[in-house]
């Protein structure tokens, strides 16, 4: 017996000592990580890690070209991860010290939860540009990244506003639609004459499974009835069961016994459901997205090799349907910070000036992944259009941003998610009055401070 | 339970498993189609080419991670299955417990202190950082499994090797290992996929490009905005792709299982 | 167990279970401590200020509708997955037994979906049901059932129900692997004196099969209730949570909490209810299932 357990107890530590090993050597490649990164004495190389959403792979690729080409001492070391990927990733990094040097942030609910671990940015930039930097920016998109208290932590990106729709002028053309609709009147009209001579194709795909799109939806529509109340609401100044926001919950609920709203339109995903299975399948005439995706159109980008390849496509503002006139929601897109505890400070401002105000800026503006936030960018791709309604459409979009009525993302992300839940109960047939209270009381536990 | 079937009885048989057997393909069939459009193989080709994937590497990554795990929750798992199983010790019943609660942890609640650990061990983007953590994800699961199947070996067996002055590893090693061989194929291969399969533990503890898992690559197709046609295509070559190490362990866990039966039927 | 006896015992037995404890205690006890040490405090899950608050995270989850919801959602969802899963599992595993032309290659189409990853087959299933165009409402309108042709995923009367289609399409395979291997140990023999007894299919089934894999049955029960409370990717590819809450599961609700709205005491709470619920479940099921042994 002594024997075995002997042997035993040897499998054992064998096999500890295996995994301590394997720890190690994985340790050692870190350290041997960091040993370079902060080694930043001059003539060394120095590494900035960036977390973000976008760029997106394609377009990271060519600005962090351009920037390590004008750059030779930094090294960029970029990691892309959908959205949600990003917020998990990010999340339990920043918590445990462990975050990037310059990271993707999202301004309103994130931004705020974040401001104490970023680096206030208004010195910084006082620093390096000078006073008066703030005018180089579109001034809608810098009141959008100070956290709570006034602290500046990030610096703007680009701009994107809701609530468009994408349309396609080929269907459009076939069925004798000569006029985008402007008004709620018109948009029925146009969808009757799809389904009459559509051959099936659905007039409107809308992704309503997505919280974020509703809400995209709600402010929007809010600012149709009363423009400006649903902000005060957001700060709790103001009931969520006041009279504007039942108008607008009626009228939401009218788009789906309206029938504009495509029949299951809860379950499907504004990406990639809607988009692929519908507008690019060519099964729908208009699609209701943002304004970000104005660009898509663009040769090598989304649009090759759908079904709709050799179609038109343009874009119009979401149509009147209160009795204020439609104007779009901005905010901006994604914000770039400095982690606070960032050892490479320097290189990642270095980064963040080339995003925002360098070349960086002008090569997203090409891509056309949101409004510029620089002021006077041009975007220079606009000739690369195969089609007149496409070029138009960039026209439309910016022109919609630089009169917006009001910002689209709100502050507290369980509002947010309260509004979505609500709204998606309500298409779903719940009475209107339950589900604004339903949000209302979910308002009531928000500590706003 | 069939014996002498008769020819009617047989073809019976053979039509409600195929009519499942379409059901069951439908979806597959439609995931290969979706893999093929545009480009046809091609997608394939773009998936192992892919400039940002070393594809042969993220699959020796994964294939690694999930052997390495595989083998040591199958080595604790046995081990401590056989005590909770045939050993009596004071603390049994609450050591065991204690493990049974760790069985449904989501790794999406712990993410904060699963990365604190990794960090304070020092193994964050190592393969042991990935190892560790699915070893201990999966291990208690794999020893109720295990344990409940230890429970049905006569003990008869052992007291008679007890008679025969047989250590007690010697009888883990010779009696409950080749008596517990379906079982412990059914673990390891369940291991294997959730290991290969997992996704959160290497999004979270993995940096560096070169230690990707397969699941970890699929980003490289995935975009909400920018998704070209071409990357969805690719996005599901990726996937399948992915599948095919693990459909190949399953085969072999199934034939392993068949000589394992026999060779323990023999035993007992 | 053939004894109520244990035939090995002293401090060895220590060294047996230690290795996994060393492991589960690094990681899953320090999770644990630290999720329940959370769940009483007010944290954002970034930065380093948290605030005692006692049960107040308790309190407001169980005042939630939503965590209500989730609740009665995953006991649904456990009843009716474990329940199809193991009856369709077992019955093809007995057919499978059989051991006719082609059973290797029809065990390993039921397996396929086990194996892959979910992210695939959320993929697939979202187009196949999708209201306007998916293969499923237009194959029901084609047989001319249009009153079946319902909005799978965005109706909430039937969001739930897709979503433990899918489940069971992904994790039947499994249990009729389990339930084939234990298959495989049962000798002929015994199947061979029952025909001799005139014995017909149902009785040879429900008298000396089912009894037979009884085993396999608890492992599956177990692994339901596990399964059941660890569902996540499904849920949040196919329908996350939506619409409305109609479909919110215990981990849909852990994780909007935390990452979504930055609430991660409330999210430790509920995760904690996790951890209670799996340990209660468990120590009943096992309690129960050794009973049966005794009584046998």
């Amino acid at each position: 017996m002594k024997k075995g357990s002997f042997k035993f107890v040897l499998v054992l530590a064998l096999s500890v000592c295996l995994l301590l090993t394997a720890a190690a050597c994985g340790n050692k490649n870190a350290e041997s990580n960091t040993g370079n990164n902060g080694g930043a004495a001059s003539g060394e190389q120095e590494t900035v890690t960036f977390w973000s959403w976008v760029p997106t792979d394609v377009q990271a690729e060519k600005a962090i070209a351009t920037f390590e080409a004008a750059n030779p001492n930094i090294k960029v070391d970029y990691w892309r991860g959908e959205q949600t990927d990003f917020q998990k990733k990010l999340q339990v990094a920043m918590a445990a010290n462990e975050g990037p040097d310059l990271l993707g942030m999202q301004v309103g609910g994130m931004l705020n939860q974040y401001a104490n671990t970023l680096e206030p940015i208004e010195a910084l930039a006082d620093k390096n540009w000078g006073a008066g930097w703030q005018d180089k920016f579109v001034k809608a998109s810098i009141d959008q990244v100070k956290a709570t208290d006034g602290t500046m932590v990030a610096l703007p990106l680009n701009l994107t506003g809701q609530e468009f729709v994408l349309y396609n002028k080929t269907i459009f053309d076939k069925l004798g639609i000569t006029k985008v609709p402007a008004t709620y009147e018109e948009w029925l009209t146009v969808n009757a004459t799809i389904r009459e001579k559509g051959n099936g194709i659905v007039p409107v795909a809308f992704g309503a499974k997505d919280i974020w799109h509703d809400v995209d939806m709600f402010v929007s529509l809010s600012n149709q009835f009363a423009s400006g109340k649903i902000y005060e609401a957001e700060q709790g100044k103001l009931a969520w069961t006041d009279q504007v926001f039942v108008d607008t919950m009626t009228a939401w609920s009218k788009l789906f016994t309206d029938k504009v709203m495509q029949d299951g339109a809860l379950g499907l995903s504004t990406y990639p459901d809607a988009r692929d299975q519908y507008f690019y399948s060519g099964k729908a005439a208009m699609f209701l997205t943002g304004s970000w995706h104005a660009g898509f159109s663009l040769p090598g980008g989304e649009k090759d090799g759908t079904a709709i390849e050799n179609d038109e496509i343009g874009i119009f503002l979401l149509p009147q349907i209160g009795p204020n006139e439609a104007r779009a929601v901005a905010s901006v897109d994604t914000a770039l910070s400095i982690n606070k505890s960032s050892k490479h400070k320097e290189a990642a401002w270095k980064l963040l000036e080339f995003m925002t105000q360098g070349e960086g800026q002008q090569i997203m503006a090409d891509f056309i992944q949101g409004s510029p936030a620089k002021v006077g960018v041009q975007i220079q791709s606009l000739d690369q259009f195969k089609f007149e309604a496409e070029r138009e459409g960039i026209k439309t979009v910016n022109d919609a941003i630089a009169n917006a009525i009001g910002k689209r993302l709100l502050d507290y992300p369980e509002l947010t998610n309260a509004i979505g839940v609500a709204m998606q109960d309500v298409a779903a047939g719940k009475s209107i009055e339950t589900a604004l209270k339903d949000i209302q009381k979910i308002s009531d536990g928000i500590d706003r401070n | 339970m069939f014996i002498n079937l008769r020819k009617i009885d047989k073809w019976a048989i053979q039509a409600v498993l195929a009519v499942f057997a379409l059901i069951w393909l439908y979806p597959l069939v439609q995931s290969v189609i979706k893999s093929l459009g545009i480009n046809g193989f091609g997608n394939y080709l773009a998936v192992i080419q892919h400039p940002k994937v070393n594809y042969f590497l993220v699959v020796f990554n994964s294939f690694f991670i999930a052997v390495c795990t595989t083998a040591v929750v199958g080595l604790l798992a046995t081990l401590a299955a056989y005590a909770f199983s045939k050993m009596q010790f004071k603390l049994k019943d609450v050591l065991f417990y204690s493990l049974v609660a760790c069985l449904a942890i989501p790794a999406t609640a712990v993410m904060s202190p699963l990365f604190f650990t990794a960090k304070t061990l020092g193994i964050m983007n190592s393969y042991a950082g990935v190892i560790l953590p699915l070893v201990a994800f999966n291990a208690p699961f794999m020893l109720l499994i295990l344990k409940n199947y230890f429970d049905s070996i006569p003990n008869a067996i052992l007291e008679a090797g007890m008679i025969d002055g047989a250590s007690s590893f010697r009888m883990y090693r010779t009696i409950m290992i080749p008596l517990g061989v379906p079982a412990i194929i059914n673990i390891a291969v369940l291991t294997f996929i959730y290991s290969w399969n997992d996704y959160i533990i290497p999004l979270l503890l993995i940096r560096d490009e070169k230690m990707y898992t397969v699941t970890l690559a699929t980003q490289f197709f995935t975009g909400t905005t920018n998704q070209t046609p071409e990357m969805v295509a690719q996005l599901y070559a990726a996937l399948i792709l992915m599948t095919i190490p693990s459909v190949i362990v399953y085969m072999f866990g199934q034939n392993a299982m068949k000589s394992g039966l026999t060779a323990g039927a023999v035993k007992s | 167990m053939t004894g109520n006896r244990s035939v090995l015992s002293g401090w060895r037995a220590y060294l047996y279970v230690l290795p996994i404890l060393v492991l589960s205690g690094l990681f899953l006890y320090y999770c644990i401590g630290f999720t329940v040490y959370t769940s009483f405090h007010s944290w954002n899950g970034i930065d380093t200020d948290m605030k005692y608050i006692g049960f107040d995270n308790y309190i407001k989850l169980f005042d939630d509708k939503s965590y209500h919801i989730a609740l009665r959602n995953n006991l649904i969802f456990f009843v009716c997955t474990v329940g199809v899963q193991a009856a369709l599992g077992l019955m093809l595993a007995v057919l499978l037994r059989a051991r006719l032309k082609g059973h290797a290659i029809f065990r390993s189409v039921y397996f396929i979906p086990t194996i892959m990853a979910p992210i695939i087959i959320a993929a697939i299933f979202r187009i196949i049901m999708d209201t306007n165009f998916g293969s499923l409402n237009e194959g029901l309108r084609a047989i001319g059932l249009d009153f079946l042709a319902v909005s799978w995923l965005g109706d909430p009367k039937y969001a739930l129900m897709s979503i433990i289609i899918v489940n069971i399409f992904e994790w039947m395979g499994f249990s009729m692997t389990l339930y084939y291997s234990a298959l495989l140990a049962i000798p002929d023999e015994i199947y061979e004196s029952a025909k001799i007894d005139g014995s017909g299919f149902w009785r040879t089934l429900f008298k000396i099969t089912v009894p037979l894999v009884g085993g396999t049955t608890s492992t599956l029960v177990i692994l339901g209730i596990v399964g059941s409370l660890k569902t996540f990717d499904i849920v949040s590819l196919l329908t996350g949570g939506g619409p409305g809450r109609s479909t919110e599961f215990l981990t849909t609700y852990v994780y909007k909490k935390a990452i979504e709205e930055f609430n991660g005491g409330m999210s430790a709470a509920a995760g904690v209810t996790i951890l209670v619920i799996a340990l209660v479940l468990a120590v009943l099921q096992i309690q129960y299932t050794n009973r049966q042994q005794r009584d046998l």
